[in-house]
């Protein structure tokens, strides 16, 4: 993958839900779970139209009034590394995100222990107990 | 076999009063074993359950199968015949689970595995893995001036003003063990297992604390709860936010398909908005003190 230059956006078994001041991302495949601030959420949100690595910077340094180029960029290695991004075949969309408050430093926090992916039953989520 | 099927439903003993879905399940025999599935949807313990056009399948580690219509309101389930009592009867235990957890998911609520207990002021949803303590910690407080939603199954959804939480059963899992500290229970060893693979003994709430179950509320509370083999007393400390969603979201299953998850973590994102979260370690022998939920108690009000 070519990050930079290839159009990404969000895996489709990544789901979220917005939380005060931001947001929390669950990887469905992995049952990781992270939490994003505000501006971290409205990047997110920008790969889940589809985006570039290019086009976020350009985006967030306009919300801010200033270059973002680096705080992007690590923000968005951590999408990369963790695989939550795809290559997509079109281009991107027009984006009509806005960013909810001020401008901070993009931050995601992947939280220790994922969720359970072998449960007790369909409706108790715990490790099950040996029998 | 209908018996078998019955006892599972029959632990759903609070009355709702609107029928929000109908559901219909056969039950046969069968003697070939069904094929063991990837698991797609579901990895449980004895079971796995595939997603597919047709609805949902699941097959048990016996062979016994699961299979809904493509509209997931008709079920049908095949048991292996020539299989012990004791696959039988988990098997059917866990397709009645996948069911009801199916449909209550389609009506908007959030199928949790936890207790929840309520004052005048306060409705506080208690969250731990099997075993941790639930139960028993739900049965100190209904001794007390709470009321009771249940001791591990529940049901969260967002209302127009707000986050409910509904009882579904007012039956209690308690170990014989507990009757040191809580003697009005007697000699609950005489009664049968709640499932071959517990101690414990499924009681009714209204036989020993009358008049303390209570239907619904909207939840203003979240108590992790965990045993200390080493402390004694109850001890309390506030949660950080994001651990009051971390616990809740733990307190869930949240099947693989992103419409499902979506909705299921929005409801618990939005629910643990409202809640006031607390870290309760209950060291050993702590009920052994009638005034060892003090300190909680004064974080609830």
């Amino acid at each position: 993958m070519q990050p930079h230059q290839s159009s990404l956006g969000l895996r489709t078994d990544v789901v979220s839900a917005v939380i005060d001041d931001g947001a929390v991302l669950l990887d469905l495949a992995k049952k990781y779970f992270y939490s994003v601030n505000s501006s971290g959420w409205a990047i997110i949100q920008l790969f889940e139209r589809g985006t570039t690595v290019e086009e976020v910077k350009t985006i967030c340094s306009s919300w801010s009034g200033e270059d973002q180029g680096h705080a992007v960029e690590r923000f968005i290695e951590v999408l990369v590394g963790d695989q939550l991004l795809t290559v997509m075949a079109e281009s991107p969309q027009e984006h009509n995100v806005n960013l909810d408050g001020k401008w901070v430093p993009p931050t995601i926090e992947k939280h220790k222990e994922p969720l359970h992916r072998v449960m007790t039953s369909a409706f108790d989520p715990s490790i099950p107990l040996v029998e | 076999m209908l018996n078998m099927a019955a006892k599972p439903l029959l632990e759903y003993d609070v009355e709702w009063t609107d029928a929000h879905l109908q559901v219909q399940i056969m039950i046969r025999e069968k003697e070939e074993r069904a094929h063991a599935l990837q698991g797609n949807y579901l990895n449980c313990a004895r079971m796995n359950v595939d997603a597919g056009p047709n609805g949902l399948t699941a097959v048990s580690q016996s062979g016994s199968s699961c299979i809904s219509s493509p509209t997931l309101d008709e079920w049908l389930v095949s048991v292996v015949s020539n299989t012990s009592e004791v696959d039988i009867v988990t098997d059917i235990e866990d397709f009645i689970g996948l069911v009801l957890s199916t449909a209550w998911r389609r009506a908007g609520w959030a199928p949790t595995h936890a207790g929840a207990v309520a004052s005048e002021s306060c409705c506080a949803v208690l969250c731990a893995p099997t075993m941790a303590g639930k139960s028993t910690l739900v049965a100190a407080m209904a001794r007390r001036e709470w009321r009771v939603l249940g001791d591990d199954k529940l049901l969260l959804r967002i209302g127009d003003a707000g986050p409910e939480v509904a009882a579904l059963a007012y039956g209690m899992n308690l170990d014989p063990g507990t009757r040191k500290w809580f003697p009005e229970i007697g000699d609950l060893s005489t009664l049968p297992r709640q499932s071959f693979y517990s101690d414990k003994r499924r009681v009714c709430l209204e036989n020993f604390w009358p008049k303390k179950g209570m239907a619904a509320g909207r939840p203003t509370h979240l108590l992790r709860i965990a045993r200390s083999e080493q402390g004694t007393g109850v001890k309390v400390r506030p949660l950080e936010r994001f651990d009051v969603l971390s616990t809740l979201l733990r307190q869930t299953v949240i099947p693989t398909n992103a419409e499902i998850a979506n909705s299921v973590l929005s409801v618990m994102a939005e629910t643990a908005k409202h809640l006031r979260g607390f870290a309760v370690e209950i060291g050993v022998d702590a009920y052994s003190d009638p005034d060892c939920l003090i300190p909680l108690e004064k974080q609830l009000r």
